[in-house]
């Protein structure tokens, strides 16, 4: 049956256009406009003054309302950047490339003619984190639209190793050091050095119009990403290293469809494929303790890396609409997943009987059919209802795999307590409707029901249900007031509970794992918006989670959230504009665990421990800019203050000993902007800002007084650390406008 | 029967192909008044009508339109809806009547009523205005999507008179100053400071992973794939598998563990390590337990220092080698 859907749905496809595969990363031209250096005010309660429209293309900045601060085209920034960093540089910079120097950003271009269309944008030129982008359109025929970003991840500056890098993932050590089988023998042969990555996403779009039912669009993305990740490389509890995992990979995937559409109806076939190669598939690492392969113990390591895989997807989509405002909208999608990369022997541990492998490749496969089948008719000017169907079925089509011995750590071998992997899958059928009501401006309400269905293979049940009753209130069509409210509840409850799977991997059968288990969850959002002005609005928004896991006695039993927040904009005829933002968020978790060791003590409930984490976030924004200050002078000022803390408190059973409690984590991030705009010309204004950020943390597990060196009891580490850091950065440049 | 239904549908979609000229027939015998009004389930003119020297009847053309609304016409001519070389565009049919109805009986009208003035039209009613055009591409699952069941209007996020942005003509400078307007939660979770997706950097932004007006194949207006996974590998490739050994949580949903918003936590997880591993695992052999911790500066367990359990198990997303039974070759 699947083969002939398949041929029908071959014989439908046309020349193609699809909706790209991969993300659409943004175009400069639809990024953030202003100075990416520091970043631009982008944090949710510090918008932008209310600008009158951008400036038109190719007139100059002319003596206007237009203000400084305001996106435009035909612009471009060149800045002097200096910043001074104590502490965590490498933080600091994170996704962007925040050193010193000469920064040409936020060029704009745009030209038109009644004929054609011309955008071109460039950020950060010559930076780590540069991107460039270009569109051009022939209006009313095609579009071709270029971009090219690169996303650098800064981990940090801390991190030392004595591993070195022999490139096609391979780690060696010193002989001399490997045979002290002495962690100490490499804490002076383990130079610094910067732990970072990089992706490199370049695109090329096309989009072209044959007639004005017709489209035509396709796409190609190819991504690199190369670098290194911090990455644990073990031979047990007591010998666990982590090293800088060289990463290069590349990614290119390719779309293409088409669609036909006229005011009744649109139906659009797509194909969409996507191959991830693995340059660098595999990691051999020396051992730091041993030099040679033995029969207690291998002289290095070797894992399997991520697979080079592909994914290729057909779909076709469309929607007809019917009397009675009323439209069905439906699609369908087929997708094929390969892996066959060959597989490594057991070991490389070259002192132990190599055991045989199943098959050369991994002959990893899957398929998937997804439908989405959606009905919403208006019959009344006060009544509107919905329905909708979705399934999504993961078909695991690798091979059937007896594995009945391992290597563990490449050390020794050991029985596979499954007798090979599990092939997970998985089939998803939702069913939902709801039913709006507006007799009462300017309310809507609105009553809903969903039923998700889940089949599992190799999961502790075999299928889940959960029911879900939602109940909605919303007031949009008032100039002064809008009304949020939405309430959830929602039942799930699984069925053929297989307790011998957890038995077989060494677990409790009373353990659930709390992505199926049965769960009753409640969930409430409000947010009123009040504008008793034209120049004044206040909001206040109120969110409530709750998940109770009722019959789980292992894992995860309730987990809860709860958000509060309240803001206020202002924007008075002077051109003075101000807000504040406050946003409490608070997040609790309790889990129940058992200590045990023999029988006797696996059976004991008064060894049960349970974990309580609770995170609270606080959140401050507050933003104002002034009125021109003789005519020519801008101003604004933002602050954004984040605090989080975390805490977790054991609760332990009679039997077990009180523990220490574990310390109290937090991380504050603060950014005070001051940004100044002088219009020195109609083509030309002086830029100026001044950004203070500290950012301080505490995070044990990541703290400078837990890995205050490479060298650890039971492991070499790379000395990756949360740490502090306060940076003051200064901007000065010119943004010139044509 | 599911397959018997998919079948159907697509069997349904090649109907739709095929009988669309009949259609077509029958909306051209309806009036051109149910379009005017605001409906698009009304008929419209197969091809849309050029933009004629004189106006039909009713209609009194662009440039009497700006004789008193001459702002308009300046950002509307710098929008796509004023490239007059785009047949599908206003500005090659019907101008500001594409929109705002004829405009005969608001020129006549001392009081300047009798134009469709989209401000007080109700949210379904605005939106049909805006449907006639925007119906295919990235707007064709409007209908039945979140937004419209929440009684959003086009306008809540677009502008077509006084847009702030430089594209996409929305109401806020930048995409997250538009949705942080109802998802105050989501936007201030990508700024947690020590894991979040690079959109306060400005690499990523909302309609990265969404699409706002709505999802023809996915979940939660999610703009590619037809699962979370398939959007969240879409990026990150490396994890999308299949592999010899999976991690069952990882296959089914890459949102059970990690937060794609925003986490306090390293690497986006819901809860730190190990305790979001205990929430599944308590297996007796070497369970990182409430005694690993004991004076966290001086009893150094890497099972709690680090990545924790991940230190071991770094083949977390799964495993393709032949040992890789517990995700640590």
């Amino acid at each position: 049956m699947r083969r002939a859907l398949c041929r029908l749905g071959g014989c439908l496809i046309l020349a193609v256009a699809a909706p790209a595969y991969a993300q659409t990363p943004d175009t400069p031209a639809d990024a953030p406009p202003a100075s990416q250096t520091p970043a631009a005010p982008q944090t949710p309660t510090a918008p932008a003054a209310q600008a009158p429209a951008p400036t038109a293309p190719g007139a100059p900045l002319a003596e206007s309302d237009q203000s400084l601060f305001a996106p435009a085209w035909n612009s471009l920034q060149l800045s002097g950047r200096a910043s001074s960093v104590d502490g965590d540089t490498a933080r600091f910079q994170r996704y962007e490339d925040l050193r010193n120097g000469l920064l040409f950003t936020g060029a704009r271009l745009k030209r038109e003619t009644p004929d054609w269309f011309l955008t071109a944008g460039a950020d950060n030129v010559g930076w780590r984190d540069q991107r460039f982008g270009g569109n051009y359109e022939r209006i009313g025929h095609f579009k071709v639209t270029g971009f090219w970003d690169q996303i650098p991840q800064f981990y940090s500056i801390d991190t030392k190793t004595a591993f070195v890098s022999q490139g096609e993932g391979v780690l060696v050590l010193d002989n001399a050091a490997q045979a002290q089988a002495n962690r100490n023998a490499y804490l002076n042969i383990s130079p610094q050095f910067d732990l970072k990555e990089r992706r490199d996403i370049g695109t090329v779009r096309f989009a072209a119009t044959p007639t004005t039912k017709v489209d035509v669009t396709g796409g190609f993305t190819s991504t690199k990403h190369s670098g290194e990740l911090p990455w644990g490389a073990d031979f047990g509890f007591s010998n666990d290293n982590e090293v800088a995992l060289p990463y290069n990979s590349r990614t290119n995937d390719f779309d293409l469809g088409a669609s036909w559409t006229n005011q009744r109806a649109m139906i659009r076939a797509a194909y969409a494929g996507s191959w991830f190669n693995n340059i660098d598939s595999t990691l051999l690492w020396d051992n730091p303790l041993v030099l040679n392969d033995s029969t207690s113990a291998p002289g290095h390591g070797r894992t399997a890396l991520w697979p080079s895989n592909s994914l290729q997807t057909l779909s076709v989509s469309g929607y007809e609409k019917f009397e009675h405002k009323s439209q069905v909208t439906g699609s369908l999608s087929f997708g094929w997943w390969n892996n066959d990369e060959a597989l490594l022997p057991f070991t490389v541990n070259g002192a132990l009987p190599q055991i045989l492998l199943p098959r050369a490749t991994a002959e990893a496969a899957a398929n998937t059919v997804s439908t989405n089948v959606g009905f919403v008719s208006r019959p009344r000017d006060d009544w509107r209802f919905s329905a909708r169907w979705r399934l999504y079925d993961y078909n695991n089509n690798t091979p059937e795999t007896s594995i009945t011995q391992y290597v563990s750590y490449d050390t020794s071998v050991s029985t596979t307590p499954t007798g090979g992997p599990d092939l997970f899958a998985h089939s998803r059928n939702t069913v939902d409707g709801d039913a709006t009501w507006t007799g009462v401006q300017p309310f809507a309400l609105t009553f809903g029901y969903t039923n998700n269905h889940t089949g599992y293979n190799e999961r502790t049940f075999e299928s889940t249900s959960e029911n879900v009753l939602r109940l909605q209130a919303d007031a949009v069509s008032s100039a002064w007031l809008t009304f949020r409210a939405h309430y959830e509840y929602g039942s799930r409850g699984g069925s053929g509970l297989d307790e011998a799977s957890l038995l077989a991997i060494g677990e409790y059968a009373d353990m659930r794992h709390y992505d199926l288990a049965d769960r009753t969850r409640n969930r409430f959002t409000g947010q009123v918006d009040i504008t008793p002005t034209e120049a004044l609005t206040l909001s206040a928004s109120v969110g409530t989670l709750n998940d109770k896991f009722p019959n789980s006695y292992f894992g995860l039993q309730e987990s809860a959230g709860r958000t509060v927040s309240f803001s206020g904009d202002y924007q008075m005829p002077s051109g003075f504009v101000g807000g504040a933002t406050y946003n409490y968020e608070r997040y609790t978790g309790l889990q129940r665990s058992r200590s045990a060791g023999d029988a006797v003590q696996q059976a004991d409930p008064n060894r049960d421990w349970l974990a309580d984490t609770k995170e609270t976030v606080h959140f401050v924004s507050f933003y104002v800019q002034s009125p021109r200050i003789r005519e020519n002078t801008e101003v604004r000022f933002s602050y954004d203050y984040a605090h989080a803390r975390g805490n977790i408190v054991y609760n332990v059973g009679s039997a077990l000993p009180k523990p220490s409690q574990l310390p109290q984590t937090f991380n504050k991030l603060t950014d005070l902007r001051i940004e100044a705009r002088h219009r020195v010309t109609g083509h030309l204004a002086a830029t100026g800002s001044y950004v203070y950020e500290p950012y301080s943390i505490f995070d044990f597990a990541f703290d400078p007084t837990v890995i205050d060196s490479i060298v650890q009891p039971s492991s070499l580490v790379l000395g990756y650390t949360y740490r502090p850091y306060t940076a003051h950065t200064f901007l000065f440049g010119v943004q010139y406008y044509w | 029967m599911r397959r018997t239904l998919a079948v159907g549908i697509v069997l349904w979609m090649a109907a739709v192909a095929l009988k669309l000229p009949g259609a077509i027939q029958t909306l051209r015998s309806e009036s051109v008044t149910a379009l005017v009004a605001g409906s698009v389930y009304a008929p419209a003119p197969q091809t849309p009508p050029q933009a004629a020297a004189t106006p039909a009847a009713g209609y009194v053309g662009t440039k009497v339109c700006v004789d008193c609304h001459s702002t308009e016409e300046t950002s509307f001519n710098h929008s796509k809806h004023g490239r007059a070389n785009d047949p599908r565009s206003p500005s090659a049919t019907l101008g500001c009547e594409s929109c705002h109805g004829p405009g005969k009986a608001h020129v006549d009208d001392e009081d300047k009523k009798h134009v469709t003035n989209l401000k007080t039209l109700p949210p379904g009613e605005l939106n049909e205005i805006c449907l006639q055009c925007h119906n295919r591409g990235p707007h064709a699952a409007w209908a039945g999507s979140t937004h419209e069941a929440r009684n959003l209007s086009c306008t809540t996020c677009h502008s077509v008179h006084s847009p702030q942005s430089l594209e996409n003509q929305l109401v806020k400078p930048t995409q997250t100053e538009v949705c942080v307007k109802c998802h105050r939660l989501q936007v201030v979770k990508t700024e947690r400071a020590v894991a979040h997706m690079p959109v306060r950097e400005g690499k990523l932004s909302c309609s990265s992973c969404h699409n706002p007006h709505g999802s023809m194949t996915n979940v939660k207006n999610l703009k590619v794939g037809s699962s979370v996974n398939e959007l969240c590998t879409s990026c990150h490739s490396e994890m999308r598998g299949p592999m010899l050994f999976e991690h069952a949580p990882v296959r089914e949903n890459c949102a059970t563990c990690h937060d794609p918003h925003g986490s306090s936590n390293d690497r986006m997880l819901v809860v730190r390590l190990p305790m979001l591993c205990q929430r599944c695992h308590i297996a007796t052999k070497h369970p990182s337990s409430v005694y690993d911790n004991a004076a966290i500066t001086t009893n150094k367990s890497n099972r709690m220092f680090g990545r924790s359990c991940v230190n071991c198990h770094s083949n977390i997303h799964g495993s393709n080698h032949p040992s890789g039974q517990f995700f640590m070759r």
